[in-house]
Formats: structure tokens, C-alpha cells, sequence
């Protein structure tokens, strides 16, 4: 696992790392899928939605993915465990194309854990390191 | 470290600096002026004040602390024609706010069914993390809903016509348009109206311990110590988090020469009179009636709770509704300023309006007291009823604290406090607490958050919200 959760008074930071751009994005999603549930990433893959998102910026277009799994799980009530990267471009227009696998919500299986009302741009920071990328995002509790 | 002008034991001057348009004013006790300047909450006041159009100041409530764009407790008043709108200053839970129920019960009455009546709550009251409303409501319906908020519910049988004119904006906002709400976020809403959520949302059982003014509490409808309210905080769920995040996304995409220029992402606006500027009010007004709407659905199970376990209707246990207030939203308001009246956008980020006497937005019963401010406490601790006051019209454009405000993360709670050490504070305060989750019931533990009883004590003093009644937990209802 390499995503963490880190404290801030009244919400949570998700801090990410990945070899490449694509999996500090995979990463900081599946560190959503388990703030949203405990169990959320031992979750079967019975379902598979493919998303296409297209943003004027880097930050923006994590903004707009991240959002994604705000939407399926209130709307369709899906929590995802793989997230798989099919593209993503790095600079204008900035784009990226998503595979996301996994199941219905069941509270009892997943034990829901935070609310996450939204993704926020507060100290957002997406940084090229020795190792790869590093991802950070404040989500509001 | 900058300058901060003492005006008064309460009131503490940022003085204008910089970018700043307008000083900024602090609301504050001495102790709890210490708490914001460990945060950034005075740097994301400095940042309200470079917004155009602003007026006077920016100030920031007793109970503020960061949040993101405008500090939780922010409140700025921006010119109509020359101001703007920003999603930053209302906050992702738009309408997130505050009801409090009568019952003509005292303490004693009421004690040997309280377990049996917080049972039947309950499992009538949805509530949890993305719990789903029981009320299923189809995209028509829910139109219905944004459209005409709790005119929809009465209409449906939730609650009673008497009802609406105790809610902000009658819980019908004049100029709601549910076609300016996305796709993405009704689906969001859809599934959960008339759902508590969790996070620091509640429905609470309590008694009213003390009465600071007799004559006031009396045309609120509380006649004496130990009678039993119910109170009920809750919001927009995801309807208003998702439109919050869609117009924050569109105005950053109208305005790229604005957002280069802000000081933080997050204080984008879009200028008063352009098209983005008046969808993001028609939505977010939609999301406010459909937040109202949430708290009446939940008031109505909760009448129909008691009168489950009484077996007498809810009109003859007396259970009127005081008041409805919001927390995070903005309204088109007038003040005379420098002479002349200005209309006005106030934006109230965990902030309560707090209207005085005579003023022709109440209801005539509360005319003659001035409007009832609803301040929850942190779970197991006191909350309290305010009345609003001439003074904050000059003071804080009629806005007051919105609650204690957290002081503690939700992590470093969950370090010190265990299921058990909260579940057993509660216990000897004997107070039965339910919860869906146990770390619903750690995270929000007492301790990790500010001390409610300086906040109010802050307001009073201040003159913009003057102490009615205190009120004690007996039961309390968390997701």
C-alpha cells in the first residue's frame, strides 16, 4: 500500500505515491475507496465502469476523477477496489481514461468509515520525486 | 506576527493591508482569538478581504476556524452589482444547518420512555455514513423538491403548513431552479433525501437547563426549566457538496484571469450580473430547499416517533417548530452602508443569521423578539437558543456564531478517546448516546471540540446574539 492518511482538524489528507504519474493517481483513489470504507479494497469485482475525463489542469483533472467515486457511490452506490489507469496526459488537454472495478455497497461487508462530502483543491500538490509522483489531497469530512 | 487591534474584549481589528480591500474584525474572546491564530483562520480572513465589492469588512464568528477558501466562521457582504458570489464562502454542505422541535414534556415525563422513544427514532430516522432516505423520490419528484422545498413536503404530508413560516425563507428560496442543478449531483441527492448523514450531524434529545431571558423563551414557546426540545442538524448531503464542487469547476473554467489572480483556488467567484453568477444562486437556493426539505422529513418521523411510543398526536404533545436556521449559505440582503442601502450577497460560512427586531423577513411573533439563532453543541455538550439583535446589523451583518467549532482532529480523537471512555463520559453524564458506527461516536467526543459555552458567551457580549435559553443533552442520535 502506498497511500497514507494524514490529520488536519476538521478533515483528512490523502498522501499517494506511485512509480508513475498514472499509479499516484490509481493509489490516491484506492486511499479515497478505503477512507470511504474499511473494507473497500477487498471488494469483488463484479462491476466495471470505464470513465473518460478531460480538465484545464493537473490538479483540476484529479479534482474531477476523485469526484467520480463521490458520484458512484451516492448515485449508483458502487465502491470500487481496482482502479485501473488506461491513459493519462499530462499536459494540455489534459486528459485521462479510467477503468474502475467492484461492487454494490454492502455496510456490513465494507464497514463504511468517513463521510467524504467532496475533494478539495486545499494544499493540493501533485510532485515529481526521485521515486516517481507524489500526490497530496485534502477531502472534506 | 501582524497587528491586531484590540477594540474590545470581543472585538479585535485586522487592520487593512496589502491586497486587502477592507479591515478584517474579529469576534472573539481573548482565549478564543488564541485558538484561531494557531490555524490559518486570520490568513483566510486577510484573503476574504481582497474580494471584490466587499463591504466594511470581513469578519470571521467567536466559534471560527480554517476551512478552505473563507475560514469556517466567515462572513463578508458583497455588492450586488460590483461584488460576486463565491462557493468558497458558503461551504460544500450548503444549508447545512439547525432545527429545534417543542415538546410540552419536562425531564421527568418523559425519562422512564426515553430509551424506548430513542430505540423507535432510531430505526425511523435514517442515519450513517451515505445512508439512504426511506422516502423514495423519482427525478420528478426531486425537481419538486428543489424547486419548491418544503412547500413540496407539506404537500406530501411531511409536516405541518403551520410549520413553514418558522423556517428561513419560508424553506422555500425564491429563485431555486432545479435545472441549474447537474445531473451528477441530483443523482448524488436522490437516494438520501431525508437522511441524517454522519460526520457532526445530529438529532439530539435535550432539556432546557437554564433560561437567561424569560420573556423571550416564552414567545419562543419555552416556558420553563426541564421542558423537553428536540433538535436536528443536518444538510444538503451530497446534493449540495456535488453543487458546490460543479460550480467551484465552472467558475474556474469561465474565469482562468480570476483564479490567476486569487490568493487561493478556493475564494473563486464569479462577478455579480454574469450568467455563472446567477446559476450558481439558483442552484445553490435548490440546494438549500433540498436540505430543508431533509431536516423537515426527519422532524415529521420524529413526531411520528413519539407519538408511536405516547400514542397521542404530535399536535397535542405540543411539538411545534421553533425555528430552522442555516449555516452555510449566502442571501440577497440591504444594510445602509456609508449612508446609502446597498443590496448585498451576505455570504454565512458556519455562521448564523442572527436579524433583530422588527425586521419584516420574520415571522410576526418573532418580530417583536428578533429571530431565534439555534447553536449546537458538540455531542454531549450544551447547546443553546439566541435571539438576533439590532447590533449585529451594525456589527456582522446580522450574523452570529453557527456551533463550538472542532479543535481537535478527527485521527488524534480517534488516539485518545476509545468507544467505550466516549460511550462512558456519556453514561455519567446520563446521557443515552446511539450511534450507526463506533468511530462516528470517537470522532465527534467532547474534548475534540472548542468550548461552546465562550462561544455563546462571546456573541452575548458582542451584542449580535444575546443569550435565551441553555439546553442539556439527554439522548443523542449520530450516524
Amino acid at each position: 500500500m502506498v497511500f497514507r492518511f494524514l490529520p488536519h482538524t476538521a478533515d483528512i489528507f490523502i498522501e499517494a505515491e506511485g512509480k508513475t504519474l498514472e499509479e499516484a493517481f490509481e493509489e490516491t483513489a484506492k486511499g479515497l475507496s478505503q477512507l470511504m470504507f474499511s473494507k473497500a479494497l477487498s471488494a469483488k469485482e463484479r462491476v466495471s465502469k470505464k470513465i473518460s475525463i478531460e480538465s484545464e489542469d493537473l490538479n483540476s483533472l484529479l479534482y474531477d476523477f476523485l469526484t467520480q467515486f463521490l458520484i458512484f457511490r451516492d448515485g449508483e452506490n458502487l465502491l470500487f477496489s481496482k482502479v485501473k489507469i488506461i491513459s493519462l496526459k499530462s499536459e494540455p488537454p489534459f486528459k485521462l481514461e479510467a477503468i474502475l472495478s467492484g461492487e454494490e455497497i454492502n455496510f456490513q461487508k465494507h464497514k463504511p468509515n468517513m463521510d467524504v462530502k467532496a475533494i478539495t483543491y486545499h494544499e493540493m500538490s501533485i510532485e515529481k520525486t526521485k521515486n516517481g509522483y507524489k500526490i497530496k489531497v485534502l477531502v472534506d469530512i | 506576527m501582524e497587528t491586531i487591534n484590540k477594540i474590545s474584549n470581543v472585538l479585535w481589528e485586522l487592520p487593512q493591508g496589502g491586497d486587502m480591500k477592507v479591515p478584517g474584525i474579529i469576534v472573539a474572546s481573548e482565549n478564543l482569538l488564541e485558538k484561531m491564530k494557531q490555524d490559518r483562520t486570520l490568513k483566510q480572513l486577510k484573503n476574504v478581504a481582497t474580494l471584490p465589492g466587499i463591504q466594511k469588512k470581513a469578519l470571521v464568528m467567536p466559534d471560527g476556524h480554517e476551512g478552505y477558501g473563507f475560514p469556517i466562521g466567515g462572513v463578508a457582504a458583497l455588492d450586488a452589482k460590483e461584488g460576486g458570489i463565491s462557493p468558497g464562502g458558503i461551504g460544500f454542505d450548503i444549508n447545512c444547518g439547525v432545527r429545534a422541535i417543542l415538546t410540552n414534556f419536562k425531564e421527568d415525563e418523559l425519562k422512564p420512555y426515553l430509551k424506548q422513544l430513542v430505540n423507535v427514532i432510531f430505526k425511523n430516522v435514517p442515519a450513517g455514513v451515505g445512508s439512504k432516505g426511506k422516502t423514495k423520490v423519482d427525478q420528478n419528484n426531486l425537481d419538486d423538491v428543489l424547486n419548491l422545498g418544503v412547500k413540496w413536503a407539506i404537500e406530501n404530508d411531511f409536516g405541518w403548513e403551520k410549520d413553514l413560516k418558522n423556517i428561513e425563507e419560508q424553506g422555500a428560496f425564491k429563485g431555486a431552479d432545479a435545472s441549474k442543478v447537474s445531473a451528477e449531483a441530483k443523482k448524488r441527492g436522490m437516494p438520501q433525501i431525508g437522511s441524517l448523514g454522519s460526520g457532526n450531524h445530529f438529532l439530539e434529545i435535550q432539556k432546557v437547563e437554564e433560561i437567561y431571558d424569560e420573556k423571550v423563551a416564552k414567545v419562543f414557546g419555552i416556558n420553563e426549566l426541564n421542558q423537553v426540545i428536540v433538535m436536528i442538524h443536518s444538510g444538503s448531503r451530497g446534493l449540495g457538496h456535488q453543487v458546490c464542487s460543479d460550480y467551484i469547476r465552472t467558475f474556474e473554467k469561465s474565469f482562468k484571469d480570476i483564479v490567476a489572480k486569487l490568493p487561493d483556488r478556493e475564494l473563486i467567484y464569479a462577478p455579480a450580473g454574469t450568467q455563472e453568477c446567477e446559476d450558481y444562486l439558483a442552484a445553490m437556493k435548490a440546494a438549500a430547499n433540498y436540505a430543508w426539505t431533509n431536516r423537515h422529513m426527519m422532524m415529521h418521523w420524529v413526531r411520528n416517533s413519539f407519538e408511536e411510543v405516547f400514542k397521542r398526536s404530535a399536535e397535542d404533545l405540543g411539538m411545534n417548530l421553533i425555528y430552522d436556521v442555516a449555516h452555510n449559505i449566502a442571501k440577497e440582503e440591504s444594510y445602509k452602508i456609508d449612508g446609502k442601502l446597498r443590496k448585498v450577497y451576505v455570504h454565512r460560512k458556519g455562521a448564523t443569521r442572527a436579524f433583530g427586531l422588527d425586521n419584516p423577513e420574520l415571522p410576526i411573533h418573532y418580530q417583536k423578539t428578533g429571530q431565534p439563532i439555534i447553536i449546537p453543541g458538540s455531542m454531549g455538550t450544551a447547546s443553546y437558543l439566541l435571539v438576533g439583535s439590532k447590533t449585529a446589523e451594525e456589527v456582522t451583518f446580522s450574523s452570529t456564531a453557527h456551533g463550538a467549532g472542532r479543535a481537535m482532529s478527527r485521527s488524534e480523537a480517534l488516539k485518545q478517546y476509545t468507544y467505550s471512555s466516549v460511550n462512558k463520559e456519556m453514561e455519567s453524564k446520563g446521557i443515552i448516546a446511539r450511534s450507526v458506527t463506533k468511530g462516528g461516536l470517537v470522532e465527534e467526543a467532547p474534548g475534540a471540540y472548542k468550548d461552546i459555552d465562550e462561544v455563546v458567551k462571546t456573541s452575548h457580549e458582542a451584542g449580535i446574539g444575546q443569550l435565551v435559553v441553555k439546553l442539556k443533552p439527554l439522548a443523542v442520535i449520530k450516524g
